[in-house]
C-alpha cells in the first residue's frame, strides 16, 4: 500500500482470515477508503489466524499464543497502531494484547510458546474507531452528505463485549458508529437491534438459530424503515446478508434489506465505485443506494 | 513486701481429677511473695468467697491468685470479693488451670506440672501488679441523633421518654425520612403516614427532644460523655416562629416545576416548599437555587401574600456549637442510579421506573394521586414486569449484597397494583424470593395465590421498545426457556445503597464504615448498635439494609446504649489503660498514629510563664480502650499499658524460666 | 545402653485475650486433648506482643514461641492484629540470623470460635520444635546473662 500523502504514521492492517476469503468485500472497501484517505495502511507480515471462536473454545493457551504470535510480529516490524476490521479479531487481539501487557507471569508463558518477545507498546483498534480516528478526519473535506438516507447501525457482540475487555462505547446503547454515520450526512435510525446477537458462529452448524436470531434484526430494521443496514464484522454480515435469503423465505419478504460494512457507507459518501468497493459482492442487492437516497 | 495468696479450686471434680491440687498448693506455698496457698472444692461458692475474703483480711494480702476456671468465667467475680475486702480488684488475677489445663489434659503428670508453671506466673505477674482505679470522666447528659427517619425518631423518644434530654437533627426540611414517602408499608399493609405521623408530631412535641431541621453536622469533636457537635442550620428563609403553615405562601409561588425531591422526581414542587403535607415541622423552606427573589431579585410573592409576615428573604445559615455525652447516627441510605443498568432502558424510555417510584405513584398522596399510570402517556398500565435485584447480588456492578426488603416490597407492589387495576397482571422476576420475617412468608404467598401475580425465576438480559409498549426479554429458568413479556409498565427494584455523603459524614464523625459504605458495628453479632469508638451508636439503614421493624428495634437498642453512657454524671472506666512517662517520651508520635482509636493526642508542657518546654503525647484515658498497641511501637519504652505492663509480663515469662 | 528420655519441648504461647485465648477456652469447654506443652500469656491484642518478649522467652529456655491473635480484619481493637503481622514478617529473618531455627517460632491467626484449630496448632507446633531438639545454644551463647537471670528471679 502506498500512501498518497505525507502520513508519518504506517498503520498495521490485521485482515484477518475473513478479508482475506469470504469477506473480500469488505477488504476491497477498507483498502479503498484507506487509500482514498491517505492512510499508510500496511498489511502486517506473515500474520496468522486471530484464533477466534475455534481455538477460544478448545483450548485457552492456544487462543492466547495465536493473537499473541501476529502481535508480536506487529512490534517487531515497528508498528503502534494495528486495526483489525473483524470484529472477532479485534475482540482477540484487543484482549490479549491487554491481558499480556498486564499480566507479567502469562507474558512468560505465552513467549515461550510462540518463541518470541511480546514487547507490548501496542494499540489495536476496531473497523469504527479507524473510521473515527484515521478516516473521517482525513475524508472531511470530500464527503457529499448522504442526505436523506436511513441507516441502521448495527454494532452486534464482539465489538462492545465484554465490556472490561474490549472497553470501547457503551455495551449497552453504544453511538460510536451512529455519531461515524451521522457525519456523512445520513440518519442513524434509533432501533433496539443494535446489540442483538445475529448468531455468530452457528451459521454452518445451526442455520435455524442464526435464521431466527439474524431474522429478528432483520424485522427489527425493516420496521424501523431502515434503507440498509450498516455492520463492521464479516459475521454478521455473512448472517444478515447471506442468511436473509433464509429469513426472506421464511418471511414471505419480496425484497431484502441491504447489509453494507461501514467502510463502503464511507466509500459512497465520497463518491468510490460500487464494485470497487465490493458491494457487487452481497447476496441482497445492495446497489443503487445513492439512488435511493435522492428517491428519499 | 509482697503477700500473695493463691487459692486453688478443685472445681468439683472438673480440676481435681486431673490436676493434683493439694500438691499444686504445696509448691505454689514455696514461691517468692506467697504468704498463703490453699486447696478448696468451690471457690466461687459463697463460702468459698468468704474464705477468700477472710484471708485477705487476716493475712492482709497484697495480692491474689485463684487457680481456677478462665479469667473470662470469674475473674470479675473473685475482684468483686476481693474488693469488698478492701483488696484492690486489679491485684488479683486468675490462673487458668481448667480450661487451659485439667480439661484438655489426661497424663495427671504433666498436667499438675503445667498447672504449676500456670500458678507460678500468674504469681509473678501479680507480684508486679499495681493497684488501679475506675478512671471518672464526667458526661453531658445529652444525647444527639442524627437523623430524623423512623429509626431516629424511634431513638430520639426512647431516649427521651426514659427522662433524658435529646436533640434530633435532621438534613431536610422535614423530619420522617424514607418511610413518610411509602404508601403502604408490609406485612401489614398499613399505610405509613398513618402510623408515622403521630410519632412525628411526638417528637416534635415532646419537652426533652429539641427537634432541629434543614440542618446538617459540620463537625463532632471530644470523647464518650463529652462531645461537641458543630451544627449549621442551613437558611430556611422563613421565620420559624412566625409560619402558621397556612400554606399561602407555596400555593401563590409562581416557580412551579421544581422536580420533586420527595415524589422521587416522579412530581414538582414550588420553590418555597413543604417536601410533604403532614410535615413536621409543617412549615415551608425556600429553595434557594430556584427561587426568582434569591436569584434573581424579582418576584417576592411569597411575603406578600403571607398573612404574618413571616418571610425573611436576607435569612443566613446559622452555625452553632453544642455539647453531648451520646451519639446515635441514623442516617439512612439512598438506591442505586438505574441508569447504570443500561440494558433495562431506565431513562431512555420513560415508563421503566424505579420501585422507590412506584411507590410515590402508588401512594394515595403522591403525583398521581395514588393512580398507576404509565408516566409517557397517563395511561394505566394493564401488564406491569417487575424486576428484582437490579443491582444487588451483582458482582459486575459491585454490589454482591442482598437488599434484603425488595423481595417484600415487590410482592406489596404486585398486590397494590391488582387491588387498583383488576384487569392487570404483575409478573416478577426473581432470583429468589426472600420473605424471613414475621408474616412475611405468608404475605408473599397471597401476592400469588390471592393476586394472581406472576413469578418467573430468572433474570432479564434487556428491555427494550416495541410500538408503545416494552419487550421485557428474560428466562424462565424453572421451565427452562426464554421468556418475552410486552408490558406498559417496568419497575426495577434498584438496590439499596448508602448515601452518598456516608463516607465523607463518617470521616466527620470518626467512625468507619465497610467496604460498600455501610457503617461498621463494633461486633457483627453482639455489638450490632455500637461502633467502635465510645459514644457513638448506629440505628437503621445506615448500617446496611433492613426493613422497618428492625430499624425500630435497632432504634431502641441505641437509645438503650445511648442511656447507659448518659445514666450517671459521671462514666467509670477500666483503667486498662496506657500512660506516657513524659520525661522519656520525645514525641515521635507513633503511638498517636499506632492507636485505632486516635486515644493520644498531643500534649504541650509549658513552664509557668506560658513557654513551650516540650511537646509528647498524652493518653485520653476516656478513651483508650487498653489494647497496648502503643506500649509496643513506642521505641524508648515511654508508654505502657496499665494491667498488661512490660514488667508483669517479662515477670510472666522469667516465671517459666528452667534455669 | 539406657534409654535415652524423650525431649519434651517447653513453649511458651503469647496470645490475645479475644480471640485465641478464647478459642482455648473453648477447646477447654469442649475438651479437645492436645500435648500439655505450652504455657499461655494472656494479652489483650497481639499488637501487644513485643518482639523482646519473645527473645525473654528464648533466652528464659523455651525451645519454642507460638504467637497467636484474631484474623486480620477481626481484631477487637479494629487494627492491632495489622502491627502484629508487620511485625512478624520481618522478626524471623533477624532471629534465623542470630542462629534460631525457624520451626521455634509460630505465628497463627486463631479466633474465638476456633477450638479445633487451637489444639491442632498446639499438636503441630509441639511436633516441630520437637524436631529441632531443645534450644540449647542460646544458654551456650551467654552463659553470664543466664547466671544474672537466676539472680533476678529469686
Amino acid at each position: 500500500m502506498k500512501p498518497l500523502n505525507n502520513s508519518t504514521e504506517r498503520i498495521g492492517y490485521f485482515p484477518g482470515c475473513s478479508l482475506a476469503s469470504g469477506a473480500r468485500d469488505y477488504n476491497e472497501s477498507v483498502l479503498a477508503v484507506s487509500a482514498a484517505a491517505g492512510v499508510a495502511l500496511v498489511e502486517i507480515p506473515d500474520w496468522n489466524c486471530c484464533g477466534a471462536t475455534a481455538a477460544h473454545a478448545v483450548n485457552k493457551q492456544l487462543s492466547i499464543s495465536l493473537p499473541a504470535r501476529s502481535l508480536a510480529i506487529a512490534a517487531e516490524n515497528g508498528f503502534t497502531t494495528i486495526v483489525a476490521p473483524c470484529a472477532a479479531c479485534y475482540n482477540r487481539l484487543h484482549g490479549v494484547n491487554r491481558e499480556l501487557s498486564e499480566d507479567a507471569g502469562k507474558r512468560a508463558e505465552i513467549e515461550g510458546i510462540i518463541s518470541r518477545e511480546f514487547k507490548g507498546g501496542l494499540r489495536v483498534i476496531n473497523a469504527l474507531e479507524y473510521a473515527k480516528e484515521f478516516l473521517m478526519p482525513a475524508l472531511a473535506g470530500k464527503i457529499k452528505p448522504l442526505k436523506g438516507l436511513r441507516l441502521a447501525p448495527y454494532y452486534g457482540c464482539l465489538l462492545v463485549r465484554p465490556p472490561e475487555v474490549v472497553q470501547f462505547d457503551d455495551p449497552e446503547d453504544p453511538k460510536v458508529m451512529d455519531a461515524v454515520i451521522g457525519d456523512l450526512g445520513a440518519q442513524a435510525v434509533d432501533w433496539e437491534y443494535k446489540i442483538e446477537c445475529c448468531g455468530g458462529g452457528h451459521s454452518l452448524t445451526r442455520t435455524d438459530i442464526v435464521v431466527n436470531l439474524s431474522g429478528a434484526i432483520l424485522k427489527a430494521a425493516r420496521e424501523a424503515n431502515a434503507d440498509g443496514i450498516v455492520t463492521a464484522c464479516p459475521m454478521c454480515h455473512s448472517n444478515l446478508d447471506m442468511r436473509q435469503l433464509s429469513v426472506m423465505k421464511r418471511e414471505g419478504w419480496k425484497t431484502g434489506v441491504p447489509v453494507y460494512y461501514l467502510t463502503q457507507i464511507i466509500g459512497l459518501a465520497i463518491g468510490l465505485d460500487e464494485k470497487a468497493l465490493g458491494i457487487r459482492r452481497h447476496f441482497i442487492p445492495a446497489g443503487g443506494l445513492a439512488a435511493k437516497k435522492a428517491a428519499n | 513486701m509482697a503477700r500473695i495468696g493463691v487459692f486453688i479450686c478443685w472445681c468439683g471434680e472438673n480440676i481435681a481429677r486431673t490436676v493434683d491440687v493439694k500438691h499444686v498448693a504445696q509448691e505454689v506455698a514455696t514461691m517468692q511473695g506467697v504468704v498463703h496457698a490453699e486447696d478448696y472444692r468451690y471457690m466461687c461458692s459463697e463460702p468459698g468467697q468468704r474464705l477468700i475474703t477472710d484471708v485477705i483480711r487476716e493475712k492482709r494480702l497484697t495480692g491474689l491468685v485463684v487457680a481456677a476456671c478462665s479469667p473470662q468465667m470469674h475473674e470479675r467475680t473473685f475482684r468483686k470479693a476481693a474488693e469488698a475486702a478492701g483488696l484492690n480488684p486489679y491485684l488479683v488475677e486468675m490462673a487458668n488451670i481448667r480450661e487451659h489445663c485439667s480439661w484438655v489434659h489426661d497424663d495427671r503428670e504433666e498436667a499438675t506440672a503445667k498447672a504449676v508453671d500456670i500458678v507460678r506466673m500468674m504469681v509473678a505477674k501479680v507480684r508486679r501488679n499495681e493497684a488501679l482505679y475506675p478512671i471518672a470522666v464526667p458526661v453531658t447528659k445529652r444525647a444527639l441523633v442524627i437523623g430524623g427517619g423512623i429509626a431516629g425518631i424511634e431513638t430520639a423518644l426512647s431516649i427521651a421518654n426514659a427522662g433524658t434530654e435529646v436533640m434530633l437533627v435532621e438534613k431536610e426540611p422535614s423530619i420522617g425520612g424514607r418511610m413518610a414517602g411509602l404508601g403502604e408499608t408490609f406485612p401489614t399493609l398499613d399505610c405509613s403516614q398513618c402510623i408515622m405521623t403521630p410519632k412525628m408530631v411526638e417528637v416534635a412535641q415532646h419537652p426533652r427532644i429539641t427537634l432541629i431541621t434543614y440542618a446538617e453536622i459540620e463537625k463532632l469533636e471530644g470523647y464518650v460523655g463529652n462531645f461537641t457537635a458543630t451544627i449549621r442550620l442551613k437558611a430556611r428563609y422563613v421565620e420559624a416562629s412566625k409560619c402558621t403553615g397556612c400554606g399561602a405562601c407555596f400555593e401563590k409561588c409562581p416557580v412551579k416545576k421544581v422536580p420533586s425531591e420527595f415524589d422521587q422526581g416522579l412530581g414538582v414542587r414550588t420553590a418555597i416548599y413543604r417536601p410533604f403535607p403532614q410535615a413536621v415541622p409543617n412549615k415551608p423552606v425556600i429553595d434557594s437555587k430556584s427561587c426568582l427573589k434569591l436569584t434573581k431579585g424579582t418576584c417576592g410573592m411569597c411575603a406578600k401574600v403571607c398573612p404574618t409576615n413571616a418571610i425573611d428573604y436576607e435569612d443566613k445559615d446559622r452555625v452553632v456549637t453544642e455539647k453531648f455525652g451520646a451519639v446515635v447516627v441514623a442516617t439512612g441510605f439512598d438506591v442505586a442510579q438505574a441508569a447504570e443498568f443500561g440494558e433495562y432502558g431506565y431513562g431512555k424510555y420513560p415508563d421503566v421506573i424505579t420501585s422507590i417510584q412506584f411507590e410515590r405513584m402508588e401512594s394515595a398522596s403522591g403525583p398521581t394521586g395514588g393512580k398507576i399510570v404509565r408516566p409517557s402517556d397517563g395511561v394505566e398500565p394493564k401488564s406491569v414486569v417487575f424486576i428484582q435485584c437490579v443491582g444487588s447480588r451483582d458482582e459486575a456492578k459491585g454490589r454482591p449484597y442482598c437488599s434484603k426488603i425488595c423481595c417484600m416490597y415487590t410482592a406489596k407492589h404486585t398486590m397494590l397494583y391488582k387491588h387498583k387495576v383488576h384487569d392487570g397482571q404483575a409478573y416478577v422476576f426473581y432470583i429468589d424470593v426472600r420473605a424471613g420475617g414475621k408474616a412475611y412468608e405468608e404475605f408473599t404467598r397471597r401476592a400469588v395465590e390471592e393476586d394472581g401475580a406472576v413469578y418467573l425465576r430468572g433474570r432479564v438480559s434487556h428491555v427494550y421498545r416495541e410500538g408503545s409498549s416494552l419487550i421485557v426479554k428474560g428466562v424462565d429458568t424453572l421451565a427452562g426457556e426464554q421468556v418475552e413479556i410486552e408490558a406498559d409498565l417496568v419497575v426495577l427494584a434498584t438496590a439499596v445503597t448508602p448515601r452518598k455523603e456516608a463516607a465523607a459524614l463518617a470521616q466527620t464523625l470518626g467512625i468507619s464504615h465497610d467496604t460498600y459504605g455501610f457503617y461498621s458495628e463494633a461486633h457483627p453479632k453482639l455489638r450490632p448498635v455500637e461502633t467502635a469508638k465510645a459514644g457513638v451508636f448506629l440505628a437503621g439503614m445506615c448500617q446496611g439494609p433492613r426493613d422497618i421493624p428492625e430499624s425500630v428495634a435497632s432504634g431502641s437498642a441505641a437509645a438503650a446504649k445511648a442511656l447507659a453512657v448518659l445514666s450517671d454524671d459521671t462514666l467509670q472506666r477500666e483503667p486498662v489503660v496506657s500512660k506516657v512517662i513524659e520525661a522519656t517520651c520525645a514525641h515521635c508520635r507513633s503511638c498517636i498514629t499506632a492507636c485505632p482509636y486516635q486515644a493520644i493526642e498531643d500534649y504541650e508542657i509549658r513552664d509557668r510563664k506560658g513557654s513551650l518546654i516540650k511537646v509528647v503525647a498524652r493518653v485520653n484515658e476516656g478513651v483508650c480502650q487498653g489494647c497496648g498497641v502503643c506500649a509496643t511501637i513506642c521505641r524508648s519504652k515511654s508508654i505502657d499499658l496499665a494491667g498488661f505492663n512490660d514488667r508483669q509480663i517479662y515477670g510472666q515469662i522469667d516465671a517459666l524460666s528452667k534455669h | 545402653m539406657a534409654e535415652r528420655e524423650e525431649f519434651v519441648p517447653k513453649i511458651t504461647a503469647f496470645v490475645c485475650n479475644w480471640c485465641t485465648y478464647a478459642g482455648a477456652d473453648l477447646a477447654g469447654t469442649t475438651r479437645l486433648k492436645y500435648p500439655a506443652t505450652v504455657r499461655v500469656i494472656r494479652v489483650p491484642c497481639s499488637g501487644r506482643i513485643d518482639p523482646v518478649f519473645i527473645l525473654k522467652a528464648f533466652e528464659k529456655g523455651a525451645d519454642g514461641v507460638l504467637v497467636s491473635g484474631c484474623h486480620p480484619g477481626d481484631c477487637h481493637y479494629i487494627s492491632g492484629n495489622l502491627y502484629a503481622r508487620r511485625r512478624w514478617s520481618v522478626f524471623p529473618k533477624l532471629l534465623e540470623l542470630v542462629g534460631i531455627e525457624p520451626e521455634r517460632l509460630t505465628f497463627t491467626w486463631v479466633s474465638a470460635s476456633e477450638a479445633q484449630k487451637w489444639a491442632d496448632v498446639v499438636a503441630e507446633v509441639t511436633q516441630r520444635v520437637k524436631s529441632v531438639g531443645p534450644l540449647t545454644r542460646y544458654n551456650e551463647i551467654s552463659p553470664a546473662r543466664i547466671a544474672d537471670g537466676e539472680a533476678h528471679n529469686g
